[in-house]
This record gives C-alpha cells, structure tokens and sequence, in this order.
C-alpha cells in the first residue's frame, strides 16, 4: 500500500479523498491555491503544498507543479478527483513517467476512452448499443434521406467538429430534411470552419442512467449497478439516486446495461473505478454516450446502496490489490439520493455567488451523509465550481429517501451566499419527481417559484427575534421581504 | 399572545408563539433564515422608498455587477434601445457564463466595460439613459 497521497484537488472531493486517506493510515499531501489557503481539505491533511495563484490553470492545472509537490513531500500515489487533471491522459503519463502512482486507469485506457468518438467506435466494435446515426459525415441528400428513413424520424443533423447546439437541427419529417441539412452545414462552418454534419436518432425525453465500473490490474471487471442523473440544468447534474426508478419496472435493465459497460470497459482494458454513461429512451432502449475515466461526484449514492467505499477501493486496486469482490458478491439494499448544494441563485436565474458563508446549519440524524468542502467563515471563492457539499440520503425505500432528503434539507441553513437549497425542497415536492418519471429535459421547464414571504405568527415571530429586546412588535417598522 | 424568545448563541433565537416553534438565524444586518428558509429583510425606510419595491426598476439608470466576474461578450451597444429582460451582456464566474439583463426597457447611455474586462461586485457595467 502507498505510505503517503497528494491529493490533486480542491473543495469536497479532496476532503473526500483525504477522510478515505486517514481511515487508511496513509499520509495525505493536500494542494492549494492563493484562494484556498484556508480550505478545509488543508486543515484536514497531514502536509500541504501551495500551487500557485488561483486560476486553474496557474494552479489545479499544472502538471509540473504538482509532480514537484509530489517530489517535495515524497508521495509515492496521486489521486485526481474529479475535474481538472483526472481524464487528462498526459497527466497520468507524467505521473508514470516520474515514478509516482497515478489513482485511476491506466494511459491508455484514457485515450481509448477520452474522446467521444473513439469511445463511441469502441463501442461499436464490441457490439454495445450506441445512439443509431451515420459515423462518417454526410455528403449529399440523398444519402441522408436512406439514412434518416432507416433509424427513423425524429433524426438529429450535428456538426461533426461541433458542441454546445451550434450547427445541430432536429428534423421531424423527411420534407423539411433538404433545408435543415443545408442550415446545419452552413452554420457548423460559421461555428467551426467546417462544415460536415452527421445524423443520429433524435431521443425524446431520455433518461440520463449511469454503470459504476470497478476493475483491477489483472482482467478482473465487476459492476456496482446503476444511478439515474436524469435532473439536470445546464447539462449539469443535480440530483442523483440509486437504484433507477425504472430498475423497479424492469429488473433486467440493471444486469442488461451493466454487461453493456462490462464490454466496452473491457476492449479498452480499464481498471480502477469508471463509468459508462446512457441515454434511455421511452421503450427502455438504452445507448452508450461516453466513459467518465475517473470517480464521479455522485458515487456516494452507490456506496450508499452498496456498502462498498469506492475510494477505499480506488487506492487498493492502483496499490495492485487483486479485486476482493466478485459480480455475485454485489448486493443493493435500500434506495440513495444526493443533491448538489451549489452557491447560486435559483431566484436569478441561478447566478453564481460566491462570497463568505456567514452562517451554517448542518443535517444529520439517520440515513445522512453529507461530502462539505466548507464550513462557517469559508470565503467560497469565484474561480471555481460553485459546488459547496453533496447531501446524501439512504432509507430503505425511493419514497422514504425523499421524506428523508426533504428533511435533512430542511435543517440545513446557508446564510451570506445564495444557494439551491429552497429550489430542492420544491423539486422535491414535484408529483413527477416522487413518481420517478424523469428525463434530462425535465428542470428545462421546471419553474422555480420563490416561497411566499412570511406572515402572520411567523413574520411576527421573525420580526420578535429580529430585536430581541422588545416584546411587542414595533408598529413603526415597515418590512417588505424577499426570499434568496 | 407575546411571543417568548431566547437567544440560543449569538444570532440565532428561538421563538415560541401560540404554541408553535420557529428558529431564527441571523447573518448580516438584512438576511436572515426563519425556519431554516433565508429571507432578504428589506427596511421601507421613506428615505430609500425611491429606490425600493417594484416602482423602482422604472428610476435604475445604473446595472452593476451582482458579483465579481469576466465579462466575456458584450449584448447590448451605447445608443442601442432595449427591452426589459433583454440580455446586455455575459459575466462569467465560477465556470459559468451568465446573462446579465436590463432591469427596464430604455436605449443604453453607456456600456463602462469591454469583453475581457474583470468586474468587482456594485460596478457599474452600463448606464441606461
């Protein structure tokens, strides 16, 4: 086993790292920037070494830096996190390189899987089901009509060398094919210089669903089950949960799909935790989108519901430990949710705010677990993602899960900075939430409502603690209130 | 009823009324949570009223940043007329890119940043007429 880790993050996946590191025995090494200099995840190591000035790429970015930092405080293992250098394959080259043992899979399996169009090929040549569509760019009309009639209307026109719906069309019918094509092409060569467009199969409504992949050193490849991400805003998962609530309809789902993602993981001979993303559409047809090389934010659902500790697990397997565990041993008890606590403005459109967290209120109690990078006085700073903790829940039931998240969110207070607790506690409540019938667009027309400033007893019992002093309520003062 | 209130520690109190518990947690000066949910205390002060509640988006002249940031694309020229709502340029913090719109309709007097500008929090950004 290694006798000391630098952790190559920031917030509450290095706090994560760092507890899993303690329980371990092993000596921690915690980075920092000039932002950071007061971060939990420095409190909470043994040693710590400074990077360099805020922005990532002066700092959580820099390859050398922290192979120096490495050097400096004799770590023999790195762990990444998630973000910044964990799915960069030349990070886990360096690493290799400069003798220090890189948490996660392999170079090669990185590049294998980094770009979602080799992964995408690689799924193909195992036989895993990807989203049906052309691989090569489309190049006259009458190719794309045979290709469109075949997987079926609705298809998606994309831009080959494109990102974020620049030069993307959904055609409906064949009739509106011929101009849809030529303003995709149009505007992908505007966008990126060029102008090739593929087609694939339009999803309605798909459900975002996710295999937890663990493998070791010697062929050995398990999977740990499913969660669903469906509640995302922005491309941005929000809340996370395991098992699916379509695992409940078709038991099957999680065996087919996890055998899917044992597949693809295996041709790019992975090891280390990893997972493989899906899109799932009406008919429970699942496709592949793309490998995460690295351990995810939301893995604490999976642990939840397993038992397991994936980043227990994560340093055994990069320590060359055999995989203790095998396919038959995975048990999945009870049901997990998370959200994601994120310093925004669900009131302004989700603005960031960053800024000092004045006041803070924790939940416990059963079934909690909460993953914080901050605490009372903590300057979230503007550089980084807003993310401040993961609040977790386990109960032995979906809908127990969700009283439980509720309540917990309930005792949690966050003053100085806006936040998304409030926007939670109303997802919570939506019939379609508690129903399970999620999909990745659903928060797209999700309205977010401010609550109804306080009245009666409770205004007057706010205004009462608000001067302390005075028994009786002030006629003089007027208030008008707004909620964050 | 009058309420019977104790301070628990500094800022934070609990207040029982007509049989009912409520927990106060006091931040700064203006926000405060009731129940765990924050709220904005905004005092009606006669002296501020002109720029407090809803008759006061017709008198901003000045849009200021709500938070530090980059200004990464500018929406909106000087001279440009614009609608409420309409977006006048993207601020960019925290990996995220935010559209920043015009509190009223009216033609833009000033745009006081260019693309790449970094801004403080209350800066003025641009100035309707």
């Amino acid at each position: 086993m290694f006798r000391k880790v630098l952790v190559a993050n920031r917030g509450e996946i290095a706090v994560r790292v760092l507890r899993a590191l303690r329980e371990r025995r092993i000596a921690s090494v915690a980075v920092y920037s000039d932002a950071d200099r007061k971060s939990l995840a420095v409190q909470l190591a043994d040693e710590a070494a400074y990077l360099g000035p805020s922005p990532s790429s002066e700092s959580y970015l820099r390859i050398d830096k922290l192979l120096a930092a490495a050097r400096a405080h004799g770590a023999d293992a790195i762990h990444p996190g998630y973000g910044f250098l964990s799915e960069n394959a030349d990070f886990a080259a360096a690493c290799a390189g400069a003798g220090v043992t890189f948490i996660g899979p392999s170079e090669a399996s990185i590049r294998a899987l980094g770009s979602k169009t080799s992964a995408r090929q690689l799924a193909l040549s195992v036989g895993a089901p990807v989203v049906p569509g052309t691989d090569a760019a489309i190049t006259d009309l009458s190719e794309a009509k045979r290709i469109a009639s075949q997987i079926g209307y609705p298809v998606m026109i994309k831009a080959a060398a494109g990102g974020g719906g620049k030069g993307m069309r959904m055609v409906e019918s064949e009739s509106s094919l011929e101009a849809a094509l030529r303003d995709a092409a149009s505007e992908a060569e505007r966008s990126f210089k060029s102008a090739e467009v593929y087609l694939e199969k339009a999803l309605i409504h798909p459900r975002h669903i996710e295999i937890q992949l663990l493998g070791d050193n010697h062929g050995n490849l398990i999977h740990l089950g499913e969660r669903e991400c469906s509640l995302q805003r922005r491309h941005q998962k929000v809340i996370e949960e395991s098992p699916s609530p379509l695992s409940a309809l078709d038991p099957t789902l999680r065996h087919r799909m996890g055998e899917a993602a044992l597949k693809i993981a295996r041709a790019a001979g992975y090891s280390n935790a990893g997972t493989a993303e899906f899109l799932v559409d009406a008919d429970r047809n699942f496709y592949f989108l793309e490998m995460n090389t690295r351990l995810q934010v939301e893995h604490p659902v999976t642990e939840l519901v397993t038992s397991l500790d994936l980043v227990h697990l994560q340093l055994d397997l990069a320590a060359g430990a055999v995989l203790p565990l095998k396919q038959d041993d995975i048990r999945w008890t009870g049901h997990a949710i998370e959200c994601r606590l994120y310093a925004e403005d669900p009131a302004n459109n989700f603005f960031p705010s960053p800024g000092v967290i004045e006041r803070l209120e924790l939940p416990s109690g059963p079934g909690v677990r909460l993953d914080s990078g901050v605490y009372e006085g903590w300057n979230v700073p503007l550089d980084y993602d807003p993310l401040l903790a993961k609040l977790a829940v386990w109960a032995p039931d979906r809908l127990t899960a969700i009283a439980r998240l509720e309540r917990a969110l309930s005792e949690t207070v966050i003053l100085g900075i806006r936040n998304n607790i409030h926007f939670f506690r109303q997802l919570l409540a939506d019939p379609a939430v508690i129903a399970g019938d999620l999909h990745t667009t659903f928060l797209n027309t999700f309205r977010y409502q401010d609550p109804k400033p306080p009245s009666g007893d409770a205004l007057a019992a706010a205004l009462a603690a608000y001067r302390p002093n005075t028994a009786s309520l002030p006629r003089s003062r007027r208030s008008a209130w707004r909620n964050s | 009823m009058n309420p019977d209130i104790v301070e628990i520690r500094p800022g934070v109190f609990s207040v029982l009324l007509n049989g009912r518990s409520y927990v106060i947690h006091e931040a700064s000066s203006n926000w405060i949570a009731l129940n765990s949910i924050e709220w904005e205390r905004v005092v009606a002060d006669p002296r501020l009223r002109a720029t407090a509640g809803p008759a006061a988006a017709s008198a901003i002249r000045d849009v200021k940043a709500a938070m530090p940031g980059k200004v990464v694309r500018l929406l909106a020229n000087s001279g440009d007329t614009v609608e409420a709502g309409q977006g006048l340029l993207i601020l960019e913090a925290m990996k995220m890119q935010n559209e920043l719109r015009s509190p009223r309709a009216g033609v833009v007097a000033a745009v006081r940043v260019a693309e790449g500008t970094t801004v403080a929090s209350g800066q003025v950004l641009v100035t309707l007429e």
